[in-house]
């Protein structure tokens, strides 16, 4: 290969640092393209020409009918791309992630806001030099309920399963195209995509939010009468707002990221028992069962199962004489763990299974669904048991042993309650249609059950919820958590109880007995919402 | 070249309203015609496309410097280079009368100058456009009218009797490849960096065009289910075996390209449209399967069908490419003004995606139009011949031309899956752009012939 000489030149130096040049450059790109055509032109003349001295034949016209097709079909894939490409959402999302041309229009295609049931912003875009930026009007409070959109740290929760929606995807309506073919013109313009509107209450978010200060744990309340999440709330929070790199660093204390309403997985201790209630009074139990002092167990091998007031006595050196003979209402507003591993036993296992799946507990439930995303409350964890296994039975009856649910879970267990016995599927898309799930008990035994609830707050465990404003049915939980560790302190119910308008869940982790950690909590929440006027007796 | 442009005109009347029209729009803009029609290297339109050319390179370079680049000579280099080595074409054309199409010329050089711009834009910044090899552009323009002082005034023929060679060398070259080729990026490649395989481009349609001229007689006017069953027999042994070696290399976008080319000449030797659809259903059917059983293959019909599924695994690429079309949009960020360093194998595959993004979508239309009338001109060509090889070898090499753009550019915008195959003219390689020159050359050569006899037996 011959060796060229090769040194710097300079002559179009004085040119190209000319402020001129833009302008130049400009001219020459319009004389480039209006040169092509004008050149094709020509071409196209002398091939007319030419074309007068081929022999004839059909076949060739064909030929070239398809290949003139093909180029066609070139073309219009590429415009599909090249201008149309902002109505794919997931090219735009490719392009916004991955793309490191800065000069990309869809850097600054923006995602559209996020607005609560009442129409308020909660989450909208801004632009800074370094892109498309979302900001988090409530900071921590949503943190959880609507995840966070980061250039770096990517998408979470409803931010990632609605992206294609907010991005403007499938845009459809004369305007929007009107809009677009504007944007095609000036590439620095850029719409923001459309709103979206959820389900949340911003004002029950925050108290619930205020609540739970200091604590760990979560908050949840539906609208039974159609499954609407009203609130979502998890503590320990973060600001998506202000991302940090400690926050996705290896082990995190206390998970801040998790949302432990619908991600968290703990025993229900005590709230449980409200489903197997429901399970014995499908399978036609009535009266009583005797309670003896020193608990129940299936087999001498096993270790007993004791009311929490045998311990408290034994710490306290006096005797536990036992709550005697117990019917289920009474049974359910003291809590006996005695009682309903014995009643547990009693029912088949399948029973158990099918009342479960009945609650939705045993399936993803979308709360937010579109064919491309959806954001899902995942199954519990029921524990492997059959017939033979008596004693994980029993255990799972107190809800404990193997048996883990979210906060929920728990929320749709008292809203199947509420509603006569048939579950309703919790969503944030207020456009979803209404879902209900199956029937853990009859309508006649749910009245019932709402009636045993009620009973727990008036005269047993949930005492302390028994408001004057408006009437409340619910049920404690204290799930142990093993050796040496505080229990997490459950509550769970729905008020008003003759015209039931709210389920709610609310756990605390390691936060003792359900009746002075979590259920405080429900009760202030329920009075700020009667004082409000959210909620009317 | 005065011979060429008058009868157009005189038997304009004979074809009613169209061709008035333009002798209308010529009179009005008399002015290049007749120069041209006064010296025959204007007819290839050498003048305006240098102009074109020089105001791109200009782009180039003035990008190239705002980028905080020095200028070097050797950014000049490509472009003389490029503009020296046309002069000498459209010289020794007008001095070897050259009769055939201009548009051929024209739009060869237009191509290759719009394929240096690319180049010489990618230069530095795509990293195997690093290295400048001269010896490209003089040698293209030396095999170019080399195949066109063979292939000219039917003198096409003397090739005729080496299509087995043709078909041996083929065989040869495939088994060999296998055996001596190294891997690199999925493809095999001979020592150097070579793509020999390219030359199959070209033995295939000879060897193609003589077996069929051969048993011409007998495939002439058969519909496919009555075939000539000893040829028939002969060729799928023949060619399923080489497609094997082939497929063993896992280069399926050639073996795609060269069963195209044979099956163009089929069809152009059976003059027959149900052959073409029969084929292209056997070819259809063929492909499917092959890409169910290579793994590589499934991967880039998944990537076409839903490149979303895996962004940033197999549909990385594509998705790379099309950012680039979207990034430039309507007209383009400009020549030189465009991130093709963001682009995998941008110099090679993706280089319509570099081209699109820098020009714009009005460029891509217009550099589809500039294909596009290359095409006819080849067709037209083809459809010239008399002689049976000289119009089965022309339709071989327009067919490898066609395809060979097409399945490029298709496979950047997503019509079709990505296959590896270049673009012409355009893409970076001198083998590439070797073969092109063999076709350009050829058809230049073949569009000669009968040309003039006939043009004579007219004005007479």
């Amino acid at each position: 290969m011959p060796e060229l000489p090769d040194a710097p030149f300079s002559w179009f130096d004085p040119l190209l640092t000319d402020e001129a040049w833009p302008h130049l450059a400009l001219i020459l790109r319009v004389f480039l393209l209006l040169g092509f055509g004008f050149l094709l032109i020509r071409f196209s003349w002398r091939l007319r020409a030419e074309r007068q001295t081929a022999l004839p034949g059909a076949w060739p016209r064909v030929m070239t009918g398809f290949l003139l097709l093909f180029l066609v079909a070139i073309a219009w894939r590429q415009a599909h791309w090249q201008l149309f490409g902002r109505r794919n959402e997931n090219f735009v999302a490719f392009m916004q992630r991955y793309d490191r041309r800065e000069f990309n229009p869809a850097h600054r295609v923006r995602p559209g806001r996020i607005l609560d049931r009442k129409g308020r912003i909660l989450v909208v875009s801004g632009m800074t030099e370094r892109g498309v930026q979302r900001v988090y009007r409530y900071g921590p409070v949503f943190s959880h309920a609507l995840g966070y959109n980061h250039p770096v740290y990517g998408l979470t929760g409803l931010e990632a399963a609605a992206r294609s929606v907010l991005l403007g995807g499938g845009l459809r309506s004369r305007e929007d195209l009107i809009a677009m073919g504007a944007e095609l013109m000036d590439r620095e313009r850029h719409a923001e995509g459309p709103s979206l509107t959820t389900t949340l209450d911003v004002d029950l978010q925050v108290s619930a939010y205020e609540l739970l200060e200091g604590r760990r744990g979560a908050v949840v309340v539906l609208d039974i009468r159609n499954g609407d999440v009203l609130a979502m709330v998890s503590r320990p929070e973060f600001d998506p707002n202000r991302l940090h790199p400690r926050l996705f660093a290896g082990q995190v204390p206390d998970a801040p990221l998790l949302n432990r309403a619908l991600s968290g997985r703990y025993p229900p201790g005590s709230v449980y028992k409200v489903l197997i209630a429901a399970t014995a009074l499908q399978d036609g139990f009535s009266g009583t069962l005797d309670t003896p002092p020193d608990g129940f167990t299936t087999s001498p091998a096993n270790p007993r199962i004791r009311d929490h007031q045998y311990y408290t006595a034994e710490r306290e050196g006096r005797v536990w004489r036992g709550h005697g003979q117990l019917g289920l209402g009474e049974a359910l507003a003291k809590s006996s763990n005695v009682f309903f591993a014995q009643l547990g036993v009693r029912s088949d296992w399948d029973a158990h299974v099918r009342t479960a799946d009945a609650a939705g507990l045993l399936q993803p439930i979308a709360l937010w669904e579109r064919p491309e995303a959806t954001l899902a409350v995942q199954p519990a964890r029921l524990p492997q048991l059959s017939n033979q296994a008596p004693y994980g039975i029993a255990q799972y009856s107190i809800g404990q042993g193997d048996l883990l649910v979210s906060p929920m879970h728990m929320a749709m267990v008292a809203a199947a309650v509420a509603r006569g016995g048939q579950s309703v599927y919790p969503r944030l898309d207020p456009k979803m249609p209404l879902r209900t799930g199956g029937w853990i008990c009859s309508a006649e035994n749910a009245e019932t059950l709402k009636w045993m609830m009620f009973r727990v707050v008036r005269e047993g465990t949930g005492r302390g919820i028994d408001l004057a404003e408006i009437p409340v049915a619910g049920k404690t939980g204290t799930a142990q958590t093993g050796a040496g560790r505080e229990s997490h302190s459950w509550f769970m119910g729905f008020a008003p109880v003759s015209e039931p308008r709210w389920a709610f869940a609310v756990l605390v982790e390691q936060g003792g007995y359900g009746s002075q950690t979590a259920l405080p909590i429900a009760r202030d929440l329920l009075r700020e919402g009667v004082r409000e006027g959210w909620l009317k007796p | 070249m005065t011979s060429k442009k008058h009868p157009g005109k005189n038997s304009g009347g004979k074809r009613g309203q169209a061709p008035k029209k333009r002798d209308a729009k010529r009179g009005q803009a008399p002015k290049t015609p007749k120069k041209s029609a006064a010296d025959g290297s204007g007819s290839f339109f050498f003048f305006p496309v240098l102009f074109l050319v020089m105001a791109g390179q200009l782009l180039v370079l003035g990008a190239r410097s705002a980028e905080g680049r020095v200028l070097m000579y050797s950014d000049l280099w490509p472009f003389g280079l490029w503009a020296f080595s046309g002069a000498v074409l459209c010289l020794v054309l007008k001095g070897g009368r050259f009769s055939g199409s201009s548009v051929l010329v024209a739009g060869g050089l237009l191509l290759s100058g719009i394929g240096v711009l690319v180049r010489s834009r990618m230069r530095g910044v795509v990293p195997d456009v690093s290295e400048m090899n001269v010896l490209i552009q003089p040698l293209g323009v030396a095999i170019l009218l080399s195949a066109w002082m063979l292939t000219r005034k039917g003198r096409v023929k003397i090739l005729q009797p080496f299509w087995g060679l043709a078909a041996l060398a083929a065989f040869a070259l495939a088994g060999g490849m296998l055996l001596l080729g190294t891997r690199y990026r999925g493809g095999l490649y001979a020592p150097g960096g070579m793509t020999p395989t390219e030359l199959l481009k070209l033995f295939v349609p000879l060897a193609a065009a003589g077996f069929f001229a051969r048993t011409h007689s007998r495939w002439q006017g058969r519909p496919p289910w009555f075939p000539p069953l000893v040829p028939l027999i002969l060729l799928l042994t023949v060619w399923s075996g080489f497609c094997a070696l082939l497929a063993l290399q896992r280069d399926l976008g050639l073996v795609m390209l060269l069963s195209l080319i044979l099956l163009a000449v089929l069809i152009c030797a059976t003059a027959r449209v149900s052959w073409g659809v029969a084929a292209l259903g056997g070819a259809v059917a063929a492909g499917w399967g092959v890409v169910r059983v290579f793994a590589h293959g499934a991967r880039r019909v998944d990537a076409w069908i839903d490149p979303f599924s895996d962004p940033t695994g197999s549909g990385w690429q594509v998705l790379q490419g099309l950012s680039g079309l979207y990034a430039g949009g309507l007209a383009g960020t400009g020549l030189g003004s465009g991130r093709p360093d963001r682009l995998p194998i941008a110099s090679s595959d993706f280089v319509y995606a570099v081209y699109g993004e820098e020009l714009g979508f009005l460029g891509s239309i217009c550099l589809l139009f500039l294909f596009a009338h290359l095409f006819r001109a080849a067709i037209l060509a083809t459809r010239r011949q008399t002689d049976a090889f000289a119009h089965l070898f022309a339709a071989g090499i327009t067919a490898a031309f066609v395809v060979q753009t097409l399945v490029n550019i298709a496979g950047v915008v997503t019509l079709l899956p990505i296959t590896g195959i270049t673009l012409p003219y355009i893409s970076q390689g001198g083998s590439s752009y070797w073969v092109t020159s063999v076709w350009m050359g050829c058809l230049m050569g073949l569009s000669e012939t009968g040309a003039a006899g006939k043009r004579k037996a007219r004005k007479g």
